[in-house]
This record gives C-alpha cells, structure tokens and sequence, in this order.
C-alpha cells in the first residue's frame, strides 16, 4: 500500500496531545487559583495577597485582628466557594445536557429547572417569607420540574432527544409565563429582589461542604462513563451498537444534570451563560473528549464564575452587580475571541457556508 | 477442511421482522458459518436496514432468536454483543464536533473499561483501520469537514478498529468511489477469509453482492424471500419479480453482471 502508517506515528501523535492536554490543565488550575485570590482580595475593602494568606492560614489571627479576617473568613472565602461551587455546577450541567439532548445550543436551564426554581423562589419573596424558605422553595420548584418533564418525556418508549428537548422547552415556557405572572403583579419594592434573583446573585451565597461532594460524586460517576458519553455524542443508535446501554446513560445524564443545575440555581439563582458557553470554550480550545471536558468544564466553570463574581463586587463598589449580568460582558468577548482564533469548525452541523 | 464445513457463527433462527405492523421478512433461517459473506438485497422499504439493526440487537425481533457462536444475543449484555457484532450504519449523523482519530478510537469501546488507557492491541488494531482505509492523512480533521466519501471511509475505519466476528454493512458503498468501493470489500473479504469471521452487507449494488458475495438474502418486499448460493439466487427472473424491472445478466470474463433491461430513454420520447 502506498501510505502506511507505522506504530509509532499515531502514538507520537497522541503524546503531543497529551502534552498539549498537561498544558491545558496546567492553565485551567492556574485560573482557578486567580479566581480564588481575585475572589478573597476584592471588595470594598482591599486586603492585600500576602495578608490574606496569613488570614487563612493562621486560625489565631482571627482573634487578634479585627475585621479583616472576618471580611475574609465569613464573607469572602465562603462567597468564592459558592461561586466555584455554582460555576462548576453549571458547566458540568451544560456539558451533560449538550450530550444528552445531542444539541450544541443546549444549557443547563434548557429543560425547565431554573424556571421552576425561579417560581419557588419568587413565590417566596412574593408572599414576604422569610429567605431561608426561598431556598427549600426553589429546591423544590426545581425538583418538580425535573419530575414533570421526566414524567412527560419518558412516558411510553420515548425518551428521545427531541421528545425530551420539546417537552423541556414547553415547560420552560410554562414556567417563563408564571415568573412574568407574578412580576408583573408585585410591588416595585419585590420586584427589584425579584429582578435580582432572576439575573442570579451571589450576594447571599455561601458554599458548602455538600456542594463540592456533589460536583465529585457526579464527576466521578460520569468519568466512569467518558468513553460512552463520546459515543453517545455521535447518536444514540451508534452507540448502542458499541455496546453502550443508552437508556440507562440517558437516564443518569438527565439525573445527575437535574440535580447538579437545580443546586446551582438554588445557591445562585439562574446566572446564564456559564452553562452553555464554558463547555464550548473547551470545546473549541480542542477537549472534546469527555475525559478532559467533563473536569475541565468544572474547573473552568468554577474560576470563570470566581471572576465574573469579583468583579461584580467591584465594577460599581460599593454597591455590588448581580453576577449574572457580569458572566455574559466577560463571556461574550471572551467566547468570540476564542471562536474566531480556533481552527474548528463554528458550525457543528457540518453545513458549509457558500465561500 | 472443507470451508462449508466450518463452524456455525451466526444462525438467525424462525426471524420476523416487523415495521409499522407491515411484515419484512417471515421466518428467516439462516446460518452463517466462519469465513462467509453474505448480502442482503431488496427494494426500498423491504427490511434490509431493519434485519441488520435486528442482527445487531438495536431492536427485537417480533418472533424467533438470533444466536452468535451458539449463545443468544438477547441474553448478552449490549458491550458483550458490541465485542463479536460490529455494524456500519447507513448514515453517519455528526452533530457535536469531533475528529477523524477520536470517532476511529470510538471502535475500541467495547473491549475497553471505564478507566483503562488504550492497550497495545487498541493501537494495533487502530492503526490497521487508518491504514486499510488510507485516511493517515486525515486524522486531526474535523468529521463535520469531510466530504460524504471520506465520511463513509472514516465510519468503515471505525467499524475496522472495532474488530468484531461478524461484520454488519449498510450500504457500505454509500458515497464511495469506485476505487473505495473496491478497496474496502476488498479489505474486509480478505478479513473475513482468512480470520474466520462473517459478513452480512445490505446493498443496492447487484454487481458488488455478485462479486464479493457467497451467499444472498434477497427481500422480496412483503415478508417473503429467497437465500441461496450467489449464482442461485441471483438470476435474471429472481432480481427482476423482486425489484419489479426487467433485470438482464451479460457474462465477461467469468463474471455475470446485471442491468436494467428494456430502459432506453429514446424508445419513450414520443
């Protein structure tokens, strides 16, 4: 034959590759620990690098000194870990329903989660509960939807990406109409903490320990499953026919997915953006194997929010930003630049556009 | 030992296959024994697609059982049947990015395990597909990009690296020239003979099943069909009630070729 591989070709291939992914990791854990030194030194009061360390560092401090280790330890590093916490959430999220309903466009809140969450919570500020409640409300509301469009979409044989993405859509709708039912019938004064929680606030936030025992859980769970996930990428009838069992995958997809963008929605409100674009950045920048894009997308995710978040805090201090409005000014540029410098075709469909 | 006496490989067994309540084929016999190749052919909407996807477990079929190396497919786990039954479907459809090398590498899945890197028979096996299907050129191209062609060289690639016993096609020459047609039945019939495995190719081609083809399955389009030796099953009278064109055969050199008959574009201008 005239042009025969050799054993070592494709493998040398492969190294480079995997020298180029070490870089792409190497970058990724550096931007989280940006994420997190920007989040723990900016605010309305500047705790310079050094300081903070010694803030975390040594317990005993506290005591001693003042306010600025309680700005940090109460209010900063809690506030950084839930915006890690949400960003990873949400990109994990996006990359399973981009998978799961086979659709590029696809986003964490595509199937209805955040508007249900949304009427949870603007059900509670509403009614002038307390805001502890809004929390467990918009849990809830989450969870009924996963559950309503679950029952509709699996109900017979179903089950299909386009079943699930229509029935999600409507529902979506279904909900986008409540939230304006009742935003249009509320006073000015809830309408603003309405606006608020809607465009997605960190303000309130606090991560905790379950939170990043979920992000690993889920991660791990589908680590497991990488390889399937690129075949299901290719359709479901390919990748039963490599021995996938695409029922069970779909199933844990939409599950895990559920669960992860219903706790990030709960901690944050709905912050758009994050869930659809940060799965394609990495996608562009070359993981598309789901055993980079999966931890990478938590882990760019999560630093992108740490970001976005800081300078939420910052941009108009005193007065703070919901964060949501943030993620797309840094997004979209950041997106574009990304685009147009990759090599990748824009359009995943294949279309070629006329020259 | 004679090749007809080889052992049973694939045996489909009392197979119906059903769409949209319309039968496609009733009770279906048919044993496959190691190093042989069979095509299915029929007009559209017969079963072709249908028969194969039921071969490789994607559907069930309405009656009967369908056993490789004498162990049922319904009662092996969909990895374990990907390991022996490899299928090239009749479209690729790509919709999320990939390249060339990664949808090759989606072959191995079945012998892989969750957290296992790619062994040595992985790579060998990968390397056998590139070559075969010449596509080293090609590796870190995105599959969107590809012409139909090399799309279809890519899938058959894929199917390569997966190695299983018996190989499925759909319409393997869908897209390809003709010097790929030639090449990949070529590459696989080599397989297949001198590694004891089995083919079953659905087409449209009568000239590629009578060439690369021992055995055919012809669907005659309501349920009913004829299986036999290559030269029994495709005749004249055969090919032309199932397909409902007067089919003639010419003979060159020892091999029979066939086309459509009493067809001439100037004979029905007025």
């Amino acid at each position: 034959m005239t042009c025969a591989v050799n054993g070592p070709s494709l493998k040398e291939q492969t190294s480079r590759s995997v020298r180029y992914d070490v870089l792409l990791f190497g970058l990724l854990i550096t931007l989280v620990i940006i994420g997190f030194i920007l989040s723990l030194t900016s605010g309305s009061v500047r705790i310079p690098v050094n300081e903070v360390w010694n803030l975390l560092v040594n317990a005993d401090a506290s005591s001693a000194s003042s306010s600025q280790a309680r700005i940090v330890q109460e209010l900063r590093l809690p506030r950084a870990l839930a915006a890690f916490a949400t960003g990873a959430m949400l990109a994990l999220s996006g990359v399973m329903m981009q998978v799961l309903l086979r659709n590029p466009l696809a986003d964490p809140y595509i199937l209805g989660i955040s508007g249900g969450a949304a009427v949870g919570a603007l059900g509670v500020i509403m009614l002038g509960l307390a805001s502890i409640w809004m929390t467990y409300a918009a849990f809830t509301g989450a969870l009924l939807s996963v559950l309503l469009v679950f029952g509709l979409a699996g109900r017979r044989q179903g089950w299909s990406a386009t079943r699930l993405l229509l029935t999600g859509v409507v529902i979506s709708a279904g909900w986008g109409a409540l939230i304006n039912l009742m935003l249009s019938t509320s006073s000015n004064q809830t309408v603003h903490s309405m606006l608020f929680w809607l465009m997605g606030d960190l303000s309130q936030s606090r991560g905790q320990l379950w939170h990043f025992v979920l992000i690993l859980a889920v991660l791990v769970l589908m680590m497991a499953q990488a390889r399937p996930l690129n075949a299901m990428a290719r359709g479901d009838l390919q990748a039963a026919a490599l021995g996938v069992n695409v029922r069970r995958l779909r199933l844990s997809l939409y599950l895990c997915a559920s669960l992860l963008t219903a706790s990030a929605v709960t901690l944050a409100g709905s912050i758009g953006f994050v869930g659809l674009i940060i799965p394609h950045m990495l996608r562009l920048s070359g993981a598309r194997d789901h055993r980079k894009l999966l931890p990478g997308a938590a882990l760019l995710g999560g630093s992108f929010l740490m970001m976005a978040d800081s300078l939420a805090r910052t941009v108009i201090a005193p007065q703070q930003l919901p964060v949501g409005v943030l993620t797309a000014m840094l997004g979209v540029p950041a997106f574009l630049l990304i685009l147009y410098r990759s090599r990748m075709p824009a359009s995943a469909s294949g279309n070629r556009e006329l020259p | 030992m004679n090749p007809g006496m080889a052992a049973a490989l694939f045996q489909i067994q009392q197979v119906s296959v059903t769409m949209a309540g319309k039968p496609l084929c009733n009770d279906l016999d048919l044993t496959l024994r190691a190093g042989e190749r069979l095509a299915i052919l029929g007009p559209n909407g017969s079963g072709k697609t249908s028969l194969l996807h039921t071969l490789m477990g994607l559907q069930k079929p309405r009656t009967g059982q369908i056993s490789i190396n004498a162990q049922n497919i319904a009662a092996l786990s969909a990895a374990a049947l990907a390991r022996q039954v490899g299928l090239l479907f009749q479209s690729a459809q790509d919709e999320m990015p990939a390249t060339v090398l990664e949808t090759i590498l989606l072959g191995r899945l079945p012998h892989q395990h969750s957290w296992s890197a790619m062994s040595e028979l992985d790579w060998k096996q990968v390397e056998r597909a590139v070559t075969h299907m010449e596509l080293s050129e090609f590796l870190n191209r995105d599959v969107c990009e590809l012409s139909g062609g090399e799309r279809q060289r890519v899938a058959i690639a894929a199917l390569l690296a997966q190695s299983p016993q018996v190989f499925l096609l759909d319409e393997p020459s869908n897209h390809l020239d003709i010097s790929f047609q030639i090449k990949a039945m070529q590459v696989l019939s080599k397989i297949v003979l001198s590694e004891q495995r089995a083919l079953i190719m659905a087409t449209h081609d009568i000239n590629l099943a009578a060439r690369f083809c021992d055995r055919v399955l012809l669907l005659m389009g309501n349920g009913r069909y004829c299986e036999g030796q290559t030269r029994a099953v495709l005749t004249e009278s055969l090919l032309s009630a199932a397909f409902c064109v007067d089919i003639q055969k010419i003979s060159h050199q020892g091999h029979d070729f066939f086309f459509p008959a009493g067809f001439s574009p100037h004979a029905q201008r007025p």
